[in-house]
């Protein structure tokens, strides 16, 4: 070799060196992109978080003054003195003391604009207090009232039409430290409302248990069952085959065709309740099939035979060998596979939509064939919405139902790494 | 009474069913002094599970034909007034009287619908009432004849055995009911679909679906023509794989030729956990996010981006199926022997060279398999392209327009008030056979190629 031929083969292998740390630099970028984009979905659902699991108060010196409370000139026959309590005249209570807070406004038309600093639902909260404390009539009490949409939407920067009047006064507000923020339990506590601050997920997560419910009771046993079946008895043949086939092209038909099989077979022909939890439940069912049986046949191959054939010369049956010994060794496996299923249903949105559970649900479902939504189905009609508020809820929900999934998968993690363990 | 009354009459009866049976054997091998074959307790369950046959069968018809039953009892009645219907007018009498029943009236029914369905309230009761007696004369019946079956020497264990065997295969047999209904009902209302379309028509480009009642108005019933919606379906998943493939597979190179072992322990997880997250979810992210973002770069540059363009759909598909990519390029890369990447090192070649001059292109045909499966995936994709991309249907390239997809409009045409006579209902299920079959295929190609990827690679 000469020395010029060494000197070119140096310089070339530095330069491919130099390709292959650029072509290291590019996989690894690309495994970054990744996780920036986990991160932007992250942080873009954090920060709309906050403000739907929020609300504003107002802290206004409020005076319960008796003649509000002499409103209605005379209960109807029958009340008992709570009639007097219950429709006082609430509404003027709040512009009053609303005025004296603001009391260089004089114009009539702008103090009453000063009412839309409030909730509607301040006259509630108000009342709520009445009925606690009678001996508040005629004294004078700090209160924290609710704000407004409007001012809501101002407070949390939301990217909604500004009243500029509102905003000074709110900033007045500020100033003189009346202003607070409570955790709005709403959320949690309510089903759906056509106003934001007061819609909560409450029915549609109790509309997801339900149909997950249905969905695992027929899955489970059905799945089990099979891959007991397919695994243990099944000796190789066409009919074997078939189902085989089958369960692998049943993972991969998309989803929404399981919805159109619920709504032709089972509201068309069976004429079962549409948007109820059994029709969702029965259509999520055979969509965990294909992966619980996978998931099931995968552990219980994995059982030593040695187990098998000690209860079979002892003189066990198969059925008993199998139910009696190989079945519960597998059933963590088993569990485990049957959790993930339930993740994947949970997050089941689109056969939902076409079997009609897509709904204005405001009652909590209490039974199987009540009308019901699920959540994923609420994460879509709230984030659907034109306002914000609406947008922001839609995050708590999403916030929600991504730890009820982290949930379910840390549970099949740590069912996974005992069972592990064991064998 | 209820079903689940019913079913737990029938569990009531199987337990007695148990308790005799066994107090029976027992009798009877006192009686006889020999010992019995089986064990007591298999006596007991063979005529349990004997009892409980019709009981099982009864709660089925009723809660899945009951509803038919008694429609098809109704219809008989009525015959004479459904002859002077007109054509299609049984169904429509008979759907406006079930939306009466449930509270939802469409219109002031007529007396004669008022009539009917009090007729169908009325004929409830009796159906429900046979149905009731027979399951329970049924379960007594098999019951006491099953106890007249026992006696020592009878093999009640050999029975159960054999009955829970075949209960098993019944379960696997249901995978095949749910693929045989899925193509069935699509099939069904597919044809009944082309009573009112014509096939040519559905090769033009103009999606104008039009409801029931807006056809009853004029007698148009809208245009069905599939192009401008599978190209929209294309258009974002050629977005979505074009930006998931390159980035899936470095992710998939870099992880299995070049990361640590500790990187690989962290990466693997939140691959995983990108995976499991909802579609709902990244819908609601390219709603928030994605879309708008992409609306303000687009300004920047001076292009006129739509505020649901197929870009943001596509990308937001993307990022959803990165790890699906990378999984399957993953397992298509260490297909290959690892003979060939060692010889290829042996030889001096840097890891990039062994890469892309040895282990790719004999990678290609698993690689290939793993781009067909994702893009089968993305057009089956309902929840983001719905959220992210447009309702028109647009026969354009540029994926900056907004376009639909056939998912979307599967979803737009069944959502709302469903009316199982409309061609707009029909052409949903006409829309879910296309997608059926376009997936099956390509998912049918993927496999088959994936495994001459494998036998290919083994040789």
């Amino acid at each position: 070799m000469t020395f010029a031929q060494t000197v070119s083969t140096k310089r070339k292998l530095s330069s491919r060196n130099r390709a292959d740390t650029a072509f290291k630099m590019l996989g690894r970028g690309a495994l970054l992109l990744a996780f920036c984009s986990l991160l932007a979905l992250a942080i873009a659902i954090f920060s709309r978080t906050l403000p739907a699991l929020t609300h504003h108060q107002i802290t206004l010196d409020v005076a319960f003054e008796p003649d509000a409370f002499d409103y209605q000139t005379s209960a109807p026959s029958g009340t008992d003195a709570s009639y007097r309590l219950i429709y006082a005249n609430y509404g003027q209570i709040v512009g009053r003391s609303l005025e004296k807070a603001f009391p260089e406004i004089v114009d009539p038309a702008e103090k009453r604009a000063l009412r839309r600093l409030v909730s509607p639902t301040a006259r509630m909260q108000l009342r709520d207090r009445v009925l606690a404390n009678p001996s508040w009539i005629g004294t004078k009490q700090r209160v924290a009232l609710y704000v407004s949409k409007g001012a809501e939407n101002i407070l949390d920067a939301n990217e909604e039409t500004v009243d500029p009047q509102l905003t000074l006064w709110l900033t007045q507000l500020q100033d003189r430290r009346a202003l607070s923020t409570t955790f709005k339990s709403t959320l949690f506590t309510r089903g759906d409302s056509r106003e934001p601050e007061s819609a909560g997920l409450l029915a549609a997560l109790v509309g997801s248990l339900l149909t997950i419910a249905v969905s695992v009771a027929i899955s489970f046993p059905v799945g089990l069952l099979s891959a007991v079946y397919l695994e243990q008895f099944a000796t190789r043949s066409r009919l074997t085959d078939i189902i085989e086939v089958n369960i692998n092209n049943l993972a991969a038909v998309p989803s929404i065709l399981f919805g159109l099989l619920g709504l032709a077979v089972f509201i068309n022909v069976f004429h079962m309740p549409r948007s109820s939890p059994l029709v969702g439940g029965l259509t999520l069912s055979l969509m965990m099939l294909p992966t619980i049986i996978i998931a099931s046949r995968a552990a219980l191959s994995a059982v030593p035979n040695a187990l098998k054939a000690g209860a079979l010369a002892v003189g066990a049956s198969p059925v008993q060998a199998i139910f009696h010994h190989v079945v519960p060794q597998a059933m963590p496996g088993i569990i485990t596979g049957t959790l993930l299923a339930i993740a994947q249903a949970l997050g089941e949105t689109a056969p939902l939509l076409l079997l009609g559970m897509v709904a204005f649900i405001v009652d909590l479902p209490s039974e199987f064939t009540d009308a019901a939504t699920a959540l994923p189905v609420q994460i879509y009609m709230w984030a659907e919405s034109p306002e914000t508020a609406f947008s922001n809820n839609a995050a708590a929900a999403v916030v929600v139902l991504l730890c009820l999934l982290l949930a379910l998968n840390s549970l099949a993690m740590i069912l996974r790494s005992r069972f592990q363990k064991r064998i | 009474m209820t079903p689940s009354h019913l079913l737990s009459l029938g569990v009531i009866i199987s337990a007695c069913f148990f308790l005799f049976a066994r107090f029976r054997i027992r009798a009877a091998t006192l009686q006889e002094q020999a010992p019995s074959t089986s064990l007591p307790r298999f006596y007991g369950w063979y005529a349990a599970v004997l009892a409980f046959v019709p009981i099982f069968l009864g709660v089925c018809i009723w809660v899945f034909a009951s509803t038919t039953i008694v429609e098809i009892l109704l219809v008989n009645r009525l015959d004479s007034l459904f002859a002077s219907l007109p054509e299609g007018g049984r169904d429509r009498f008979l759907a406006e009287m079930y939306s009466f029943l449930d509270g939802q009236p469409l219109r002031t029914p007529s007396p004669d619908i008022a009539a009917a369905a009090n007729m169908l309230i009325g004929l409830r009761t009796p159906v429900v009432t046979t149905i009731i007696a027979l399951s329970t004369v049924g379960a007594l019946s098999l019951g006491f004849l099953a106890l007249r079956f026992i006696e020592p020497r009878f093999n009640a264990h050999a029975h159960i055995d054999r009955t829970v065997v075949f209960l098993l295969l019944l379960c696997s047999i249901l995978a095949i009911i749910a693929t045989l209904g899925i193509i069935l009902s699509l099939l069904f209302e597919t044809v009944r679909c082309f009573e009112f379309v014509s096939i040519c028509q559905l090769f033009s480009t103009d999606w104008l679906p039009r409801a029931g009642n807006q056809t009853a108005l004029d007698g148009d019933a809208g245009k069905y023509g599939v192009l401008a919606l599978f190209s929209g379906t294309f258009l974002i998943s050629f977005v979505a794989i074009s930006i998931a493939l390159p980035i899936g597979l470095l992710v998939a190179v870099y992880l299995s030729q070049y990361a640590s072992h500790s990187t690989r322990r962290i990466s693997k997880p939140m691959l995983e956990l990108l995976a499991g997250i909802p579609t709902v979810v990244y819908g609601f992210f390219a709603i928030v996010l994605v879309g708008p973002f992409l609306q303000r770069i687009g300004g920047f540059l001076g292009l006129d981006v739509a505020p649901q363009s197929a870009m943001a759909a596509g990308a937001v598909m993307a990022i959803m199926i990165i790890p699906y990519v990378s999984s399957l390029c993953d397992d298509a890369l260490s297909a290959v022997p690892s003979a060939l990447r060692n010889g290829s090192l042996a030889l001096g070649s840097t890891t990039a060279e062994t890469v892309l001059n040895v282990l790719l292109p004999a990678a290609l045909p698993g690689i290939s398999s793993a781009v067909l499966l994702a893009v089968s995936r993305t057009i089956g994709e309902t929840m983001i392209v719905l959220m992210a991309a447009g309702l028109a249907a647009n026969l354009t390239l540029n994926p900056l327009a907004s376009v639909t997809t056939v998912t979307v409009q599967i979803v737009q045409s069944v959502t709302g008030d469903v009316e199982f006579d409309s061609v707009k209902t029909l052409s949903a299920f006409m829309l879910g056979m296309l997608l059926f079959v376009t997936t099956l295929m390509m998912n049918v190609f993927a496999f088959s190629l994936r495994r001459r990827g494998i036998s290919h690679g083994e040789v």
